[in-house]
This record gives structure tokens, C-alpha cells and sequence, in this order.
């Protein structure tokens, strides 16, 4: 029953801080990530040690030099020391699993939030460095590994994250995790562990402290010396501290049971609400943040944006429930054949695969992908899909928006070209033929109007029935549509209408032919932003100028 | 075998190649039709090409083959588009190239009409002076209203100045009723017209003063002043009203107001009465005095002074000080009514005391039976010091005013009624419930129990002689064997009848066909030639659907439409979905019509769509409502629509091209009913058309083919058609004001009926006839409506029984017309049709059915002849549905391959048992007719259609869903509220 808090460097600019927990009789460890220009704080704890661990670490850092903090937990217990550390001047980003993140996200914590998700997935907590998150598929299990330049960090509770005597000596004894429900990692999990460097439990200091050192060295070897450094700001090693014995369980209130529950409810419903119900994975938003997150750590990686060919064909033949299940097979066979990257789904039939670097490596892996979908038994019926590659070097500062633009394009491009492509780069031959599409249900004069545009230049389809122009528009993306005021199933104006309810159709430019002109179709065509509204006999020469300036204007403006 | 056996069997083994071989030539037709549409859309695509590349040599290779597509096909995309100068200048050259006018000589000999408009279209791809002529000398002798309004539409489009006094001998020649159409034809040409007129003296002939007035409304100088006012001075015709119209119109209303102040005459008098309410300031209302006193003008005072009150909204307190308190001035009376639809909003700002102006109004909206917006206003009174005053106040007005005292009984509540001391709602005693008279019962079970009868008899006269020496073993027997052979001519006859029908239909439907394939919409579209049209859409409890439902209907294509939303008294949002969706703005409560109807709330309009009305009134069932709409309605035909129902974009035109083809006065127009069940509808339009899923709807959807495409077609050519949808037909307004409008059992015609749609045609018809006239109800075998049928078996019996009852109610009413050679076809074909063969012939059937079954069970006789006449009416059944499905398609596929060939097994299908229990069901139908008493009326008084089941709720609320449900082949979903909101019972 300690409540003097201690600090030891592990090395590799790793240091560990040792609390006292009041009350259990246990020892709680969090971890110091020395960094250039900021620092990283494994585990914040409880409320009942965080607010101590504040006022001891003030007098060595400052709370706002730590740029991220890594929560181990995804219990409300985990957080509950954030409001204090924020009190005290953190400002920096919290990487938290998705569920506690998104309950800081709700209750109006206003840090910078990123999630953890995966059962495997990388923690970049800045300064280039990486740490590897290993999570058994448990219920409630966590335990997290981090990987820092070779070496590793070990922390945490399999199975609970509350304190489990003896796991530690097993832990590092053998690579066997065993808690009380006789969970064992097996086997597996040591491959997956190839070096361990440095393993610290999250509580009690059962791990004994010569295991550390041996593997350090061992990353010692293996690379070129690391230089134990110190962190600045403390000086000389083992630093002991001395809490307010007054602040510690005063200064934070323990969080009552009722709070958790209802915070669980909250948060459950929340990750649920993340995830797309169709494919089970995270949907944009989340993939947005991810991406984000990437970009601000600086790695190279390439996103694969992977679509399922002809969906609208699809949704016709088979309908939208079955197209439904479909894309949850797919999503399926898609992370069966592709485990190293991320997978989010993106918008519709598409989803986004996050690949690490750039290059042909990356082309031809998603070649293999493309040809194991193509040759895929499982599906209900036969498909292909599309691959658009944006590569993080080509983004600038615009970052996501740009990757937004660049995906769309291509993917668009992939889809006139028929799909079951790969396509990394934009073509500059897409744009040479302007693409109007002409809605008329007269077929005969549609016919003429076809003919006409195609010989002046343009590429031009027609359609003779709204509900058909609606479905090619969503398959072909025209560059403007002429529409005749009346058309079977659709007329102009609820065409209109849904273009612009649609987020990728609502600026195509617009041209209303009608039979006869008065103000009352005039005002409502205004009334839908249509301002080209032609009385029939129209002259063709007209048209065609007014679609030439209206196209050249759209490109001005993109 | 007996020689009738051989007969049958011979009648039966041919239909039934007949059938095969009309299944066969069905394919073929498809097959081919097929193959000849895809040749012709290559041939069009290569025409194309040639046009733009201004390929002379291609061109003349496309001449050579088929001159006639060829020339179409120019003329076609002529009509859409200008083709650009060196395609133009081609096209010129290659048609200047060939004898263009040798090639429509031919054509405008023909004695067909479709020839002769080929003709005409083909002379005016070209010019010049010589073409023109020709033109002029072919209207001179051409007939048809139609034939000459495309004759003249090619002379307009000439551009060139015709030789004016041959054109207007020819227009004197046309039929005056026609004759505002035809020179509406030659708009294009106004300006040159009137320079002509400018440059002689005025003409006499009547087409030329109306050629006069229409230039003057294209162009009006003040020049044109003096010869108006004159024209309108001295004639009292169309020709004078015409001018006073345009004098109103098209110069400054000041200038008319001055010259034509005192002028007595109506045509003078009703401009007058609108120019002066847009340009009177309120305070200088007593200028309206005049008319307020003259009885044949009030009402024309009144909506001036409406009109008044729209341009100043603040002026209510001008208008209340004109009513004064105490006058029995005619101003005060009618600037009440001017300003009745102010009311609430009046008593919502009014302080304690009442202004005493305010009660005058009061009084006089209550001596005028104006007592209907007081429903309103009571409902929706906040329980405070000022109600409690004004129900003091309107019980003491109300004790001296028994009329408006039982009008408000009956339609106010318990509790109010209690407030203002009136007495229990008094039965309305002059409403017949039941039409049917206990004669009119016993002429129609007489006429059935004749029928049934019938073979007894004749099998007692003919077999006189050797029925006393029979015992009554052999009588049984001998009666059983003639009695089968009776029925199998009796099969035979009524399937012949259709089969003849069927005919008719085909005959008519080819020449029609041709008229439509002529491609005339463009220039039928011009103004004023097609007829304008009043939409009327009744709306009980639509919240969910009728925003979309205008939606749809705002998106016809039509040249010329209103649209009035009639709300019946709405118990859920309906009117509010309305506003909001499209802005309405309350503009008065109208001007009541002659019509009988319901009290009317509020008239909205919508500030964005000129087209768009609704009419706001309390509860009174559908044809209540419908004479609502036709008291506002101004278009020349009216047109009900259920909310539910869909029209095809194009069926208002196919009707109206109907009219505008016939030389008849068309009285009535019906289309096509199909069942909307199973297809895909979204945002109110028909997405695809696919073949419902119940069984019983899919009995009706070959029901309903077989009775619209192959009967009604048919009955057109014999000019018999007395059957017209409710859900979709077309009236000629005129003529339903003239009869008064749908049955509601007030007004002039004191009854109610279920068939009310079926009874409003034969009331035209026979009007019709009484008057000397030569109308015609027709027929458009284009023009589709996709309406909800019953899916559930007891809605469905609920819509059989009242089609049967409603037939019923309007033989009984229409009795006098049978057989009476004054009503000409209906009366001597239709009405002994109905009589003989929907009247007594389920029961004959039905009878024959059991007396045969029965006899075959006890082995009284042999089955063979039964099977034979079974087996003939199912050939017989087949065949019509399949010629039925045939010329349904004749120009539109509606049903895929895989679908027509399930319409084919269903037609099958149907004859075993589907038939046969319809037909039971309408006996049973015309037992409960007889002898039990039911009132209609009083079970679904809530109104046409119950909230919100039409088609979502349908399963829950079956009893009901029907009404909205219904089509009514033969009578309309209309379940009459006998009083008002359910409240008065």
C-alpha cells in the first residue's frame, strides 16, 4: 500500500511510472514515451491514480509537452483520469479503443480523438514512432504490445483489465498468457510476437525487472545501438515522487457503477452506429479520421479503393436485398484475402483498403485481389470489382478532399471503361469527349438529337424513359443532361429534383426542352436552379453551343 | 345424335380452331411487329444521317423506297427542331427536287381521312403560292373538322398571305361549333390577317368576324376600338360577347368602364363587374350598388367586390362599414357574402362587445343560408368571454331563422347544438335514400321473373300438344333436354354479342389508330385548339398521397388544364399538406354554383401554379364533392380523378384528340381502367407495368381488359355507350351543369344512387336526346388510367354488389328510356341490353348452371351436351380475352412476353368457377336489391373513402379500402355521407 509514485527509464526512451492503487493494494504502471517534440503517456489511469500522477509528473513535464495519450482500457475506468489531466494543461490528441473514444467524443471532451480498433492494428503516437496493438479475440480481453523502432512494449491484462496476479511471471516467462478463465494466446500469438523487447504489465510489478534488460539487448543487437537516453525534463533515474497525499483521492471522484452503465449503453450504441450494417466494417467517417491520422504522422501508403462492377445492374437483376447480402460477402472475402490492410466501406459498392507504401508491389497485389474476387465460388452470383489507387504522394495539403476528388475520377473512369480494371493514375484521354446525355420520349427526334451531338464532337446517349435516364445517369455520370419536360415514369422536374438530392449528380448542368413555354414552367424550372429552358422546335445549332459554353464553364469552375 | 348435338359440337370444334388460330397469328403479329419496328428504327437512324451530312443521293434512295415515312419522318423532326442551315437548306432542295404535289394529289382524293391529312401534311412540307392554292381548294372540300383544322394548320404555316377571300368562303362552309378550332389554326397568321381587315371594309359572314376578333386578340390597335364597340353594340351572339370580351381585355379598363357604363346587357355587365372590382378603392364600394340590387347581376357584383377585397386585404373594416348595423340594404347582403370567407379571422381579432357591423354581417349571411361557414367557425372557437357572448348572440338570432337554425343542427354537435338551444337534427325528409320506388322493384322483379319464365313457357306451347299424355317422369325429362339446348343458344347469343362487339371494336380501333399514327399533336397543341380541361380530384383523408398526386397530375401533358383538389372535409392533414407543399393562399370561397353541394370554407389558389385550385369544403361524399369542383371548374370538358389513381401523361391528349377528330358533339369521354395492383409506382408516376400478384386481381385485370378494350370500343360504333369509370372519364361541363351534376340527393334531382358515374352518362344521354341534340358518349382506346382494384375477397364483393345495385338503381331510374325509339341507340339497344343480358341474365345463367348440374348428378340426363356448352363458352371466353389483349396492344406493348402469356392462362383460368361465382354474386346481389333495405348511404357516411386505407392500410380495413379501391366498370366507388361529417345522425 504505496502511495509514493516511481519513475525508471526502460530504456529506448521508455519510461515507466509506478502507482500506487488506493485501496486494492496493487501497483499501477503507465508508460512515458520520450519524444522530440512531444511526448506520449501509455496509459493515464484511473481517476484514483491519474489525478496523483498529474501532480507528479507536473513537477518534471509539463502536461501540455504530452502530445498523446494512449489509453489501455475500454472501461470508463480508463479515461476517468482525462478531466484532470486536461485540467492541468494537456492538449494533445487521445488514442483510445473506439468505444471510450467516442464516449469523450459525446461527453464534450475536446481533445483530438483517434481510435484503436482492429484486433490487430498500429498506434502511431508520433515522432515516426510505431506501436503494436495485439489484441486477442476475447470479449472483454485486452492487451496491447507496442513496437518501437524493433523493440517492443508489452502492457496489460489478457482477459480482464483488471490485475490478475501471477500473469506476469507467465507472461514473461513463457509467451503463454493464462489468466483465471484459463485463456491461453497459444502459440500464435508468439508468432506474432517475433521479438519481444521490453514487456511491462500494467499492474503490480510481478514482472521482474532483469526481463527487461536481456531484451533490450537483444534489440541492441539486432540493430544499431540505441542510445539510452534520458528524458530531459527528469533528471537522473530512478526518480522518486512524492504525491499530495491529500490530492489523491480527493481531487478526482471515483465514477459510480450506475454512470458506467449508462456510459456503456451510450457507447455501445454509438460504435454500432459506426459500423456499416451491411458489411460490418467502419464506414467513412471513421475511415476519414484514419486516413487523417496517417497523414498527419507522414507514412506513405497507398489507398485502394475497391468496387463491386455494375451494382445498378446488379440491384436490377437480383434487387437491393440481395445486392445487400452480396456486399457483405464481399466485404467478408475481401478481408479473408487482403489481412494486412485497412478496411473501411467507402460509399455504395465501394470500399477503401489502406495498403502501406507505394510502388508496383502495391499494383500487383491488387491484382491477385482482383483475380481471387473474379475466380470467387462463394458469391451468389459471379462478380468483378474495380480497383482506384490514390497514393499519399500524390496529396497535397488539401489532403482529403483531394483524395475524395481523385477516387471518384477514377472510379468513374473505371466504370465506362467496363470495370475489373486497376487504375492509378487519371487519364488524360477521359475528358477529350464531352459526355451529354439526352432524355427525350419521342425516340425518333431523341435519335436525331444523338446523332447530331455525336457528330459535333460530343459522346452522347439517350434515353426515352426517366426511370431508365435516372439509372444510366447514376452509371455514367454525363458531364450535362438535356431533358425533355415530359418523359414516361420521371418527368423533367422530379429528375431534376433527385439529381439534386444527389451528392454526385446535383452540378451536372441542366437544359429543359419543353413542348410550350409559359411562366408558370418557367418559375418552377428556376425554382430548381434550371435556367437553359428551350421551346420546341429548338434549334439544334443553339443546343449545341449552349451545352459547348455550359461544359467549358463547369471545367472552369472545377 | 340429335341435329342440334352436331350443331354445338360443330360450333364448339370451331371455335376452338379459331382460337388456336388466332393464338397463333397473335404471335406472329408480335413477332412481326417486332422485326418491322427494328427495321424502321435503322431506316430512321440511316435518314437521319443523310440529313445531316445534307445527303441529296441517300435521300432520294430513301424516296424511292417509301416516300411516304420518308416525308413523315422530315415533317416529324420539323416539328422538334430546326434542323440547321445546310441540313435545311437540303432538305429544301431534295423535297423541291420531287412532284411532292402529284404524290398528296392522290392522297387528297381518298375517301379515308387519315389519307387526306397525309395529303395535306405532305403539301405543307413545301411552298409557294401554288401550294397554297391547292390547300384552299382541298379545305373547300373537305368535311371533317379535323381534316380541315390540318388543311388550315398547313396553310398557316405557309407564312405567306393566303388569298383571304377564298379562305374565309371556306370557313363559312365549316360546322359553327367547330369553327373557334379551326381558326385557331391560323394564329400564325394573325398580324397579316389583321392588316388585311385593316385594309377593307369589316366583312358580315360570321367565320369572318370571328377570323376578325381572333387577329384583334393576337394584336389589338386602338384602331380596333371603333369596330368592336360596334360589333359589340350590335349583335347579341357569340360574335358581340366575343367583342365586349376583347373591348374588356385588351384596352384600358377605365376606357371600357366609361363608354360601356350604363349598357344593361349581360355582356357589357359581367367585364364591367370584374374591371370595376380591380380598380375600386374600397372606400368608393357604394359604386357597386347598382348591381348589387339587380338580381340577374348580383352575383357578378359580388365577386367584383371579392375581387376588391383580394387587391386591398386590410380593407375588412372599409367593407364592415359598409354593411353598416341595422340596413336591409342589398349592399349590406352582398357585401356580407363578399366577405364571408373573412369571417373567422374577424371573430379571431373582434373585442368584447361585438361590433355591432360584425353581427349585421352575421344576420345577413343567415338570412341568405350562408350558415355553412359558421360550422367552421363555432368548431374552432378557444372557449373564452367572447364565445360565450357570440353563442348568446346567434341563439337569439337563430330563433327566428328555422332555416339556418336546422341547417346548423345538423351539422354542428351535441354540445353546440345544446349552446344555441336547437332541437335534435331534423331527418331530411325531401332526400330519397333509396331512389328505388317499391314500383321500380316490382318492374325490375317482373322483368326477371318474365325472363325466368320465359323457357317454361315456351317449352309448354311447343310441346302442347303431347304434354298431357306424358307422365311427369317423361315431362321432367323432355323438359330437362330442350331446357339444355336453350341454354347452350342462350351461351350462344350473349357470346355473340360480345364476339360482335369485339367486331365493332376492331373495326374502329383500326381507323382510330391510323388517325393517332397520323402524328397530329403538334399541331392539335397550338392554342385553343384542344379543349380545356378541369381536373376535379376529390381528396378525403389523403394526407399521406396527395401531394404526390398533384405532382403527377401538374406533369400531364396537356396544353391547357386546371386542377381542382376538392378537400371533403378531411378529418387528418390533407388540406395542410396542400398548403404547404405549394404555398396556397385562401382567395375567397368562390362563387357558389348552381350545382348543390356541401357548404365550400375556403377557394385556395397557388401564387406559383396558376393552374392549381383547391376547394376547401365540409364532408358530403364524393359526388357531393364533385359537384363542388364542377361549381368552379371553367374548363370545357371536367374530368374526375380519384386521388389514388394514376393517368398516363399522355391519356388527357389521346381523349381530347378523340374530341377534336369526331364531327360529333362529344358529350362524354371514357378510357381504359387497368388495375394498378403489383405494377411499380413511384412519385406518382407508373414506373412499370407488371401483373398483380393476388389472384383476384389478376381475374380483374382480364376482366377489365376484356370489358374496356373489346366492349366499350364496340358500343361506341353502335353510339350506345352508357358506361363511363368513375375513375376516369371525361364530361363535357356544359352538359353535366345542364343536367345538374352528380346525384346527391339534393338539388333538382331530389335522390342518390351508388352508380352515380353510370347514371351521370345515361342522365347526359338522355338529356341529351330529350333536347333534339345528336351528342355522343365515346370512347378512348389510348388513353389509360391505372387504378386500385380489391384484392381481398369481401371488398370485392362489396364492389360486385354495388356495380349491380347501381345498375339496378339506373334501370329503375331510367326506366322510360327502354325501348323507347326517342333515345335512339341507348334506348333502343343499350338499355334492353342491360335489361335482358346484365339485368336477367345472372340469374338465367345461374339457374341453368344449378338445373344442369343438378340433372347430370342425378343422371337425368347425359353430360355431354352440358361439357359442350361449357367448353363453348370458355372457346368463346378465350378468344375475346385474347383479341381483347391484342388491341389493347394495338399501339403500346404493355406486357412483356412471359406476362401475356400468364393474361392468356388466367383467361383461361377464369372460366372455371371465376365466372360463374360472379355472376352468382350479382344474383345474390339483386335478391338483397329486392328484399332487403339497405341504406348505403348511412353505412359509409364518413365519406368516399376511409382515412388513410385506400392502399396502405388496405388489408386492415378492408370494409372500406374498397371504396377507394374501386374502378367501377359499371358504377363508382361512392358511398355517399347522407349528412355532413358524420355529425348531423
Amino acid at each position: 500500500m504505496s502511495s509514493e509514485g516511481a519513475v525508471e527509464a526502460l530504456g529506448e526512451g521508455v519510461w515507466r511510472i509506478s502507482q500506487a492503487l488506493p485501496g486494492l493494494g496493487l501497483v499501477f504502471n503507465c508508460y512515458l514515451l520520450e519524444g522530440q517534440y512531444s511526448w506520449c503517456l501509455v496509459d493515464a489511469g484511473p481517476a484514483s491514480v491519474g489525478g496523483g500522477l498529474v501532480r507528479a509528473l507536473s513537477g518534471v513535464i509539463k502536461p501540455s509537452d504530452i502530445g498523446t495519450i494512449i489509453l489501455l482500457d475500454d472501461s470508463p475506468f480508463a479515461h476517468s483520469a482525462l478531466p484532470a489531466w486536461r485540467k492541468a494543461g494537456f492538449h494533445g490528441v487521445v488514442i483510445a479503443d473506439l468505444r471510450v473514444a467516442k464516449a469523450l467524443g459525446q461527453s464534450g471532451f475536446g481533445s483530438d480523438l483517434r481510435w484503436i480498433n482492429d484486433i490487430e492494428s498500429r498506434v502511431f503516437p508520433g515522432d515516426r514512432r510505431e506501436l503494436k496493438i495485439l489484441r486477442p479475440a476475447r470479449p472483454t480481453g485486452r492487451f496491447f504490445l507496442f513496437k518501437e523502432s524493433g523493440a517492443f512494449l508489452f502492457s496489460g491484462q489478457p482477459g480482464s483489465s483488471l490485475p490478475v496476479p501471477g500473469s506476469g511471471t507467465e507472461l514473461g516467462g513463457q509467451l503463454r498468457f493464462r489468466d483465471q478463465w484459463g485463456y491461453g494466446a497459444g502459440p500464435a500469438l508468439k508468432d506474432r510476437i517475433p521479438a519481444i523487447g521490453l514487456l511491462c504489465p500494467r499492474f503490480g510489478s510481478t514482472l521482474p525487472p532483469e526481463l527487461a534488460v536481456p531484451a533490450l539487448k537483444l534489440a541492441d543487437d539486432a540493430d544499431a545501438p540505441a542510445s539510452v537516453t534520458t528524458p530531459a525534463a527528469i533528471s537522473g533515474s530512478p526518480h522518486v515522487i512524492t504525491p499530495d497525499a491529500a490530492g489523491i483521492p480527493g481531487s478526482c471522484d471515483t465514477p459510480d457503477s450506475r454512470d458506467y452503465e449508462l456510459k456503456e449503453i451510450m457507447i455501445t450504441s454509438i460504435d454500432s452506429a459506426l459500423r456499416d450494417p451491411v458489411s460490418g466494417m467502419y464506414t467513412r467517417t471513421y475511415a476519414d479520421s484514419f486516413i487523417h491520422s496517417l497523414l498527419l504522422k507522414g507514412s506513405d501508403f497507398s489507398a485502394a479503393f475497391v468496387r463491386i462492377d455494375r451494382i445498378k445492374d446488379l440491384n436490377r437483376r437480383i434487387g437491393a436485398g440481395e445486392v445487400d447480402v452480396l456486399l457483405g460477402d464481399f466485404a467478408k472475402i475481401l478481408s479473408e484475402i487482403e489481412t494486412e490492410g485497412f478496411l473501411f466501406r467507402w460509399t455504395g459498392p465501394a470500399f477503401l483498403l489502406i495498403l502501406e507504401g507505394e510502388g508496383p508491389s502495391i499494383f500487383r497485389r491488387l491484382e491477385i485481389l482482383l483475380k481471387a474476387i473474379a475466380e470467387e465460388k462463394r458469391f451468389a452470383i459471379p462478380i468483378t470489382a474495380s480497383v482506384a489507387i490514390v497514393r499519399s504522394s500524390e496529396l497535397g495539403d488539401d489532403a482529403l478532399p483531394q483524395l475524395q476528388a481523385l477516387s471518384r475520377e477514377r472510379l468513374k473512369l473505371l466504370e465506362r471503361r467496363g470495370g475489373n480494371a486497376i487504375l492509378d493514375r487519371s487519364d488524360p484521354v477521359f475528358d477529350e469527349r464531352p459526355f451529354v446525355m439526352v432524355m427525350d420520349a419521342d425516340s425518333l427526334f431523341l435519335d436525331y438529337l444523338v446523332e447530331s451531338f455525336t457528330r459535333e464532337g460530343f459522346h452522347a446517349i439517350g434515353a426515352a424513359r426517366g426511370g431508365r435516364a435516372l439509372e444510366l445517369m447514376d452509371e455514367t455520370r454525363p458531364e450535362l443532361v438535356i431533358v425533355d419536360r415530359s418523359l414516361p415514369q420521371f418527368d423533367a422536374f422530379q429528375i431534376r429534383t433527385r439529381m439534386k438530392a444527389s451528392s454526385d449528380l446535383h452540378d451536372i448542368p441542366f437544359i429543359l426542352l419543353t413542348l410550350g413555354k409559359n411562366d408558370e414552367m418557367v418559375i418552377q424550372a428556376h425554382s430548381l436552379d434550371i435556367y437553359h429552358v428551350f421551346e420546341k422546335p429548338v434549334s439544334i445549332v443553339e443546343l449545341i453551343g449552349i451545352a459547348k459554353s455550359l461544359l467549358s464553364r463547369s471545367e472552369d469552375g472545377a | 345424335m340429335a341435329p342440334d348435338t352436331i350443331f354445338l359440337l360443330g360450333v364448339l370444334i370451331l371455335f376452338f380452331a379459331i382460337d388456336l388460330v388466332v393464338f397463333i397469328s397473335i404471335l406472329l403479329i408480335k413477332w412481326h411487329s417486332r422485326r418491322t419496328f427494328k427495321r424502321a428504327r435503322v431506316r430512321m437512324l440511316r435518314i437521319n444521317r443523310y440529313i445531316l451530312e445534307a445527303d441529296l443521293a441517300g435521300l432520294g434512295r430513301e424516296y424511292a423506297i417509301e416516300p411516304l415515312t420518308l416525308l413523315a419522318h422530315i415533317r416529324h423532326l420539323r416539328e422538334f427542331t430546326t434542323l440547321g442551315s445546310a441540313s435545311e437548306e437540303a432538305v429544301c432542295a431534295f423535297l423541291a427536287s420531287r412532284d411532292l404535289a402529284s404524290l398528296a394529289a392522290g392522297l387528297l382524293r381518298s375517301p379515308w381521312l387519315h389519307r387526306r391529312i397525309q395529303g395535306y401534311l405532305i403539301l405543307g412540307l413545301s411552298r409557294g403560292q401554288g401550294i397554297q392554292k391547292r390547300l384552299l381548294a382541298a379545305l373547300g372540300r373537305e368535311r371533317r373538322s379535323l381534316g380541315r383544322i390540318v388543311c388550315l394548320s398547313q396553310v398557316a404555316k405557309q407564312g405567306e398571305i393566303p388569298d383571304f377571300p377564298t379562305l374565309i368562303a371556306c370557313l363559312e362552309k365549316g360546322a359553327p361549333s367547330r369553327r373557334s378550332r379551326e381558326i385557331m389554326t391560323l394564329t400564325a397568321l394573325a398580324t397579316m390577317l389583321h392588316e388585311w381587315f385593316d385594309s377593307t371594309d369589316l366583312p358580315t359572314g360570321e367565320a369572318a368576324l370571328a377570323l376578325y376578333l381572333m387577329t384583334v386578340n393576337a394584336r389589338p390597335v386602338a384602331a380596333d376600338w371603333e369596330r368592336l364597340a360596334g360589333l359589340a353594340l350590335e349583335r347579341s351572339d357569340g360574335i358581340g360577347e366575343g367583342a365586349a370580351a376583347l373591348l374588356s381585355e385588351r384596352f384600358p379598363a377605365k376606357r371600357f368602364i366609361e363608354a360601356f357604363r350604363d349598357r344593361p346587357e349581360l355582356r357589357f355587365r359581367l367585364p364591367m363587374a370584374r374591371l370595376l372590382g380591380q380598380t375600386l378603392a374600397p372606400s368608393s364600394l357604394d359604386e357597386l350598388d347598382p348591381w348589387f340590387s339587380d338580381p340577374a347581376i348580383r352575383e357578378a357584383g359580388i365577386a367584383a367586390a371579392g375581387e376588391v377585397l383580394r387587391y386591398h386585404p386590410g380593407s375588412d373594416s372599409v367593407f364592415l362599414s359598409f354593411i353598416g348595423t341595422d340596413s336591409d340594404s342589398p349592399r349590406a347582403s352582398a357585401l356580407s357574402r363578399a366577405l364571408e370567407y373573412r369571417l373567422p379571422a374577424l371573430l379571431y381579432h373582434a373585442a368584447l362587445p361585438i361590433d355591432p357591423r360584425l353581427r349585421s354581417m352575421i344576420r345577413h349571411l343567415l338570412d341568405q343560408d350562408r350558415a355553412g361557414i359558421l360550422v367552421e367557425v363555432l368548431s374552432d372557437m378557444p372557449p373564452t368571454g367572447l364565445r360565450l357572448v357570440f353563442l348568446d348572440f346567434l341563439r337569439e338570432e337563430l330563433s327566428s331563422r328555422p332555416r339556418a337554425a336546422s341547417f346548423l343542427s345538423r351539422h354542428l354537435d351535441t354540445e353546440l347544438r345544446a349552446a344555441l338551444a336547437l332541437g335534435p337534427p331534423e331527418p331530411e325528409e325531401d332526400r330519397s335514400n333509396i331512389p328505388v320506388k317499391t314500383w321500380d322493384k316490382v318492374y325490375l322483379a317482373f322483368l326477371v321473373l318474365a325472363g325466368l319464365a320465359f323457357f317454361p313457357a315456351y317449352f309448354a306451347i311447343s310441346r302442347s300438344n303431347e304434354l298431357p299424355w306424358l307422365s311427369p317422369a317423361e315431362i321432367l325429362y323432355r323438359f330437362l333436354f330442350d331446357f339444355q339446348f336453350a341454354f347452350a343458344y342462350y351461351t350462344l347469343a350473349i357470346n355473340g354479342i360480345y364476339l360482335l362487339l369485339l367486331l365493332f371494336s376492331t373495326l374502329r380501333i383500326g381507323s382510330e389508330a391510323r388517325l393517332w399514327e397520323s402524328d397530329l399533336t403538334r399541331i392539335l397543341a397550338g392554342p385553343g385548339i384542344l379543349p380545356t380541361i378541369s381536373l376535379v380530384v376529390p381528396a378525403y383523408n389523403e394526407e399521406a398521397n396527395i401531394v404526390e398526386s398533384v405532382n403527377s397530375l401538374l406533369s400531364l401533358s396537356y396544353p391547357s388544364y386546371e386542377i381542382i383538389v376538392v378537400n371533403d372535409g378531411s378529418s387528418d392533414a390533407t388540406m395542410h399538406a396542400l398548403i404547404k407543399a405549394f404555398g396556397l393562399e385562401p382567395a375567397g370561397s368562390g362563387a357558389d354554383g348552381i350545382l348543390p353541394s356541401m357548404p365550400v370554407r375556403t377557394v385556395y389558389r397557388s401564387p406559383s401554379l396558376p393552374r392549381l385550385r383547391v376547394v376547401d369544403k365540409a364532408n358530403g361524399g364524393k359526388a357531393d364533392a364533385l359537384n363542388a369542383g364542377l361549381n368552379r371548374a371553367t374548363g370545357d370538358y371536367f374530368c374526375s380523378i380519384d386521388a389514388d389513381s394514376i393517368l398516363d401523361p399522355q391519356s388527357l391528349i389521346r381523349a381530347m384528340f378523340q374530341v377534336v377528330a369526331s364531327d360529333r358533339d362529344i358529350i362524354a369521354i371514357g378510357g381504359n381502367i387497368f388495375p394498378v395492383n403489383g405494377c411499380l409506382v413511384e412519385h406518382g408516376h407508373l414506373q412499370e407495368i407488371r401483373i398483380p400478384q393476388e389472384p383476384l386481381a389478376r381475374f380483374q385485370t382480364i376482366e377489365y381488359l376484356r370489358s374496356f378494350v373489346g366492349g366499350r370500343l364496340g358500343w361506341t360504333l353502335v353510339d350506345g355507350l352508357l358506361i363511363i369509370s368513375g375513375a376516369f372519364g371525361l364530361f363535357r361541363r356544359n352538359a353535366v351543369m345542364e343536367v345538374g351534376g352528380y346525384l346527391t340527393g339534393k338539388g333538382a334531382w331530389r335522390r342518390q344512387t351508388v352508380g352515380e358515374d353510370m347514371e351521370i352518362v345515361v342522365r347526359l344521354s338522355r338529356k341529351d336526346r330529350e333536347e333534339g341534340r345528336h351528342g355522343k358518349v365515346e370512347y378512348a382506346y389510348n388513353a389509360n388510367c391505372w387504378t386500385e382494384v380489391p384484392e381481398k375477397t369481401r371488398a370485392f364483393w362489396k364492389q360486385r354488389d354495388r356495380w349491380q345495385r347501381g345498375l339496378m338503381e339506373v334501370l329503375a331510374m331510367h326506366r322510360g328510356m327502354a325501348f323507347r325509339p326517342r333515345y335512339g341507340a341507348p334506348g333502343m339497344i343499350s338499355m334492353p341490353y342491360f335489361l335482358v343480358f346484365e339485368h336477367i341474365g345472372p340469374w338465367l345463367e345461374t339457374m341453368g348452371y344449378l338445373v344442369l348440374i343438378v340433372a347430370v348428378i342425378f343422371n337425368l340426363i347425359d353430360a355431354f351436351i352440358p361439357i359442350v356448352i361449357f367448353g363453348i363458352a370458355l372457346a368463346f371466353g378465350i378468344l375475346i380475352s385474347i383479341a381483347s389483349v391484342l388491341l389493347a396492344e394495338r399501339q403500346i406493348i404493355y406486357f412483356r412476353p412471359r406476362e401475356f402469356l400468364m393474361i392468356l392462362s388466367i383467361a383461361i383460368v377464369e372460366n372455371f368457377g371465376y365466372r360463374q361465382v360472379t355472376s352468382m354474386g350479382r344474383v345474390v346481389s339483386s335478391f338483397m336489391f329486392f328484399f332487403v333495405d339497405r341504406g348505403w348511404g348511412k353505412s359509409h357516411r364518413k365519406g368516399f373513402k376511409t382515412a388513410g386505407a385506400a392502399p396502405a392500410g388496405g388489408a386492415a380495413a378492408p370494409a372500406d379500402a374498397f371504396a377507394a379501391a374501386v374502378p367501377a366498370v359499371a358504377a363508382a366507388p361512392a358511398a355517399q355521407g347522407a349528412t355532413a361529417g358524420g355529425a348531423g345522425s
